[in-house]
């Protein structure tokens, strides 16, 4: 019952999004009306990527980069302000009601916290059904729940339990197979391996894996660690209050990365078999808030390698190497400086 | 919109380092056993439980129970005190108060339990919707129960059976309706409460419609709550009904509602006072066995709002 | 050689049970550690190992359920925490022994501005009435630990509520806070988990100033295994309430001695790991309701042999760890020597 989508069209993205800017206004509808509410939070500001079918697309920042508002964005959870989505080449926005229900069908998410994203009054057996009961599902193509906990790794008992009689990573697991359900084709999950136990953790993303060989399905994993990612992600797109930063290859991001705030995110990895090295804080201060982010550059005001330049004209992509951008004026010299 | 997420939520510390000792939020498919059982084993429960019970009976049974009818007139012997005959005293009527006390019973429960649960059940819908769905519905719901909570509950209960007259339904009708904001509030603030949970999001993101969600994942995990609020309410509607009675706009005579057994009572208070002292003592004692059965069933149902502290510093 | 002087803090066979519903759980059954001056020990484990109610017991901060049944803490070879009351525990706390807890929002009270809580630590540990003019010596001084926390604009931030201030300056306030009275020993429980990455990098070297310049003794209490590489002298690695290996952090990352060690330095997901099987610890920790018999961690373990099942292992050194619970490493238990021992 397992569905490869090696026939589907390869090349052709499934999600694409386009110049998505999702702002958060304080103020209300009067306050709109006077053009009065500049305090509104860039959560997402002009972000553009695609992911194809059965890739891994990794979203890597830390709090206050708006990768969760990203996720939900792309699944129509959250308004955008702004810019396009496109799912299997319809735009999101142009859907009604049973169009986008057809939608979510194939397109679904795994929430941060396990236990609040399971309705607390249901067994498991009926949060594994719900999503059948949604779309009217016949009975032929559905996984019987015996199926679905199977699938990870969950035995049958737990199937009458209620979400806050399993553990924490569990209720992960029954998250992931409701998500597996329908069988989507895309799968956005939220910090996959947050608040888990190395063991557990490191179980889930095998399970991930596992999952992403059996099944074919795209996933957009979206965390703030950057080991989670070199594990699983095929591209990694680092995100940096709201922009996209940089973005390539899983290995070039890690081997050689060429923005300076890249560079502090893989340099703050702790690395296991070096004890006790200093790591090297490229980036001083902490993440602006989103409400008022600086000018230009987002980075420039903890940057060393900001310049004059940084501070008035945002940076955009650009092709640095093959497959890899990179959002920076100075990264050629960043590069030489620091191989130096 | 919450941005979620900080950059790692980590572990649990402390007691949740052992998932079985960390104090568990009880589920409310709880075997209906096991609640009562709980209830019981609390004195405030077992003591509210008992009365709770026993008025239940004595409204459905009334004819069994008393030993006489409550309208059998005796002018022979009014405003007696009480007597082997007439356990509890008679009225000015000669009748038995006994008697009347006990299908004063019925009056009272027939009265409250409706009004009581078709506030809810009103106040549940507006809510839910109004919190739910936002926007001009919200705003209407809002307009309603303000409108009708600015009414002192006396007043609009006086005006509304003046209009419609008085009889049982419209005792029922009009009690019900000063109740009724109270829950639309209440579950219009629950509501709100749980929309913020993720698994609402989620019910969403899985394509779940609005009815659906409002009907499957909003309402059962907003009711609990409300039934707490009914039990207490059960008593608010009693005296409600009874001061209605007093006020002579109740149920019309012979009916013996406690309220008109409290108002005939008065006007003989200097003769007789057992038909004032019966009176009060069963408003008195219905009061305090819901609320303490409200109470137990609170604390059974959801601990969080006990306000224990269990930490010492 | 260590001398006692040296020793700040000695735990001597401490046990600890909570009690719920009428089932007593012995969460810690008899712990033995020493803590040196100076010196940062990580005390590593898993959900469910104890370690964070090995920190709250030191403070005897556990909850009302939590008891202390056996052992002593003895501070500064004189002090046993273990027995004081309530009084001497409060002068104590702050004063000798300062904690950090994760979430630094909630460390703080929302109602009252930094400026005042700071001021408050130092007041109440003053023994007499308090003055205007000492109120405002605890204010210069509350400014000057802010300056040394790396936080810019003290002045305004003693002026500023919680609220108003980002995550990473809240746990410096709550870092300058502890130190406010110069304790001996700091116990951090778990504070940088809740921070970002980078932000996590900043505040471990914020820990390792002032550890360095003041000579404080701080127990890290951590899940994170690259934490406690970056900033801990010794580790102390937990497992079901015991304590299952201590040595040096360099010695037993290197040569982990306890077959849970070296599951736990196994599965930490990394680069390198790509495209194949993440190595993970089956099984769960056991339950610690009711009696237990045998090695705590012989059903998870692949070298567990008939005699882990059985007995409890004695706590021996072996390489260059200390306290290592196992009877593998352990030359006099029954564990069979001729199937083949795993690196040294």
């Amino acid at each position: 019952m397992t569905e490869t989508l090696a026939s589907v069209e390869a090349t052709q993205p499934l999600l694409t999004i386009k110049e998505l800017r999702v702002v958060f206004s304080s103020g209300g509808p009067i306050l709109r009306l006077l053009g009065r509410n500049k305090g509104g939070v860039r959560a997402v500001d002009g972000v553009n990527f695609e992911v194809r079918p059965g890739e891994v697309v990794g979203i890597v920042g830390e709090s206050g980069s708006g990768k969760t508002t990203l996720g939900l964005a792309a699944l129509k959870l959250t308004r955008a302000t702004g810019g396009h989505v496109l799912f299997g080449g319809d735009d999101l926005s142009r859907l009604r009601g049973s169009q986008i229900r057809r939608v979510r069908r194939n397109a679904v998410m795994i929430f941060q916290d396990p236990h609040s994203s399971l309705s607390p009054r249901m067994r498991v057996s009926s949060l594994l059904t719900e999503p059948y009961r949604i779309h009217n599902v016949p009975k032929a193509e559905r996984y019987s729940v015996e199926e679905l906990l199977k699938m990870v790794e969950l035995p049958d008992r737990l199937a009458n339990r209620y979400p806050h009689e399993l553990s924490g990573g569990q209720a992960r697991r029954v998250g992931i197979a409701r998500a597996l359900s329908l069988r989507p084709r895309l799968i956005v999950a939220d910090e996959p391996t947050a608040g888990l136990d190395v063991s557990a953790a490191s179980s889930i993303l095998n399970l991930l894996q596992s999952l992403r060989t059996s099944h074919g399905t795209a996933y957009v994993i979206i965390t703030h660690a950057l080991n989670v990612v070199g594990y699983l992600a095929d591209r990694i797109a680092v995100m940096y209050l709201g922009r996209i930063v940089e973005t390539g290859p899983a290995e070039q991001i890690h081997d050689a990365p060429l923005h300076p705030y890249t560079r502090a995110l893989i340099s703050a990895i702790p690395d296991m078999s070096t004890v006790r090295s200093t790591t090297r804080v490229v980036v001083s201060g902490e993440i602006p808030s989103p409400r008022n982010p600086p000018s230009g550059c987002h980075l420039h005001p903890r940057c060393p390698f900001a310049i004059e330049q940084c501070r008035t004209v945002e940076p955009v992509l650009e092709e640095a190497r093959p497959s890899q951008w990179v959002a920076c004026h100075r990264w050629r010299e960043v590069e030489a400086l620091e191989t130096a | 919109m919450t941005m979620l997420a900080p950059g790692g939520p980590a572990q649990e510390t402390g007691l949740t380092d052992f998932p079985l000792l960390a104090p568990r939020a009880p589920r409310r498919g709880a075997k209906a056993r096991g609640t009562v059982l709980t209830i019981l084993t609390t004195p405030g429960g077992a003591i509210g439980s008992v009365i709770v019970v026993a008025l239940i009976v004595l409204a459905i049974f009334p004819s069994q129970i008393a030993p006489y009818s409550f309208s059998q007139i005796d002018v022979t012997h009014p405003l007696q005190g009480p007597t082997w005959h007439h356990l509890f005293g008679t009225d000015q009527l000669g009748r038995d108060l006994l008697s009347r006390i006990i299908f004063g019973t019925r009056i009272a429960l027939e009265v409250a339990v409706p009004a009581v649960a078709s506030a809810m059940a009103v106040g549940l819908v507006l809510g839910v919707l109004g919190g739910y769905l936002g926007g001009l519905v919200d705003n209407v719901v809002i307009l309603l129960t303000d409108t009708f909570q600015s009414f002192p509950a006396i007043v609009l209960a006086l005006a509304l059976l003046t209009v419609l007259g008085s009889s049982l339904r419209n005792l029922i009708i009009v009690i019900s309706v000063t109740f009724c904001p109270n829950y639309a509030r209440t579950s219009r603030a629950l509501v709100l409460t749980v929309k913020q949970n993720q698994y609402i999001l989620a019910e969403r993101s899985l394509g779940a419609g609005r009815s659906r969600i409002m009907l499957v994942h909003v309402l059962p995990n907003i009711i609990a709550p409300l039934f707490i609020l009914l039990a207490m309410d059960v008593p608010s509607a009693i005296a409600a009904e009874a001061g209605l009675s007093f006020l002579g706009l109740g149920v019309p005579p012979p009916n013996p509602s406690w309220g008109s057994i409290l108002s005939d009572g008065f006007n003989s208070i200097l003769s007789s006072p057992w038909a004032v002292i019966w009176a009060c003592l069963a408003l008195g004692i219905a009061t305090v066995g819901f609320l303490m059965f409200g109470e137990a069933l609170r604390d059974v149902l959801d601990p969080r709002l006990r306000g224990v502290s269990r930490w010492r510093a | 050689m260590t001398t006692d002087s040296d020793v700040v803090l000695a735990i001597e066979d401490l046990a600890v049970e909570y009690r719920s519903r009428g089932a007593t759980m012995r969460v810690l059954p008899g712990i033995e550690l020493q803590l040196r001056r100076g010196e940062v020990v990580g005390l590593v484990g898993e959900s469910g190992s104890g370690k964070s109610t090995l920190a709250l017991t030191i403070l005897r901060l556990l909850p009302a359920n939590g008891r202390i049944v056996g052992g002593r803490i003895l501070l500064d070879n004189s002090t046993d925490l273990a027995s004081l009351s309530d009084e001497q525990l409060r002068r104590l706390r702050g004063a000798r022994i300062s904690m950090i807890f994760q979430d630094p929002l909630t460390s703080l009270n929302p109602t009252f501005k930094i400026g005042g809580q700071m001021v408050d630590v130092q007041a109440a540990h003053a023994g007499r009435r308090v003055q205007r003019q000492d109120r405002k010596a605890y204010l210069e001084k509350a400014v000057s630990l802010l300056n040394q926390v790396g936080l810019p604009d003290p002045e305004q931030i003693v002026r500023s509520y919680p609220h108003q201030l980002s995550g990473g300056m809240r746990q410096r306030v709550v870092i300058a806070m502890a130190l406010s009275l110069e304790p001996e020993l700091l116990i951090a429980d778990e504070p940088t988990s809740a921070l970002d990455v980078t932000l996590e990098a900043q505040i471990l070297a914020l820990l390792r100033d002032i550890q360095a310049s003041r000579n404080l003794t701080i127990l890290f209490v951590t899940h994170d295994l690259s934490v406690v590489a970056q900033i801990c002298d010794r580790v102390v690695v937990m497992y079901a309430g015991q304590i299952v290996e201590q040595g040096s952090v360099v010695d037993v990352f290197a040569h982990p001695q306890h077959p849970y060690t070296e599951a736990l330095l196994k599965a930490v997901p990394a680069r390198s790991h790509r495209g194949r099987k993440l190595a993970t610890i089956p099984g769960q920790v056991p339950s610690l309701l009711g009696e237990l018999r045998g090695c705590r961690f012989a059903g998870r373990c692949g070298y567990a042999k008939d005699c882990c099942q059985a007995d409890d292992p004695r706590s021996v050194s072996s390489g260059a760890s200390t306290a290592v619970r196992c009877h593998m490493r352990d030359p006099l238990s029954a564990w069979p020597r001729e199937a083949v021992a795993p690196s040294p």
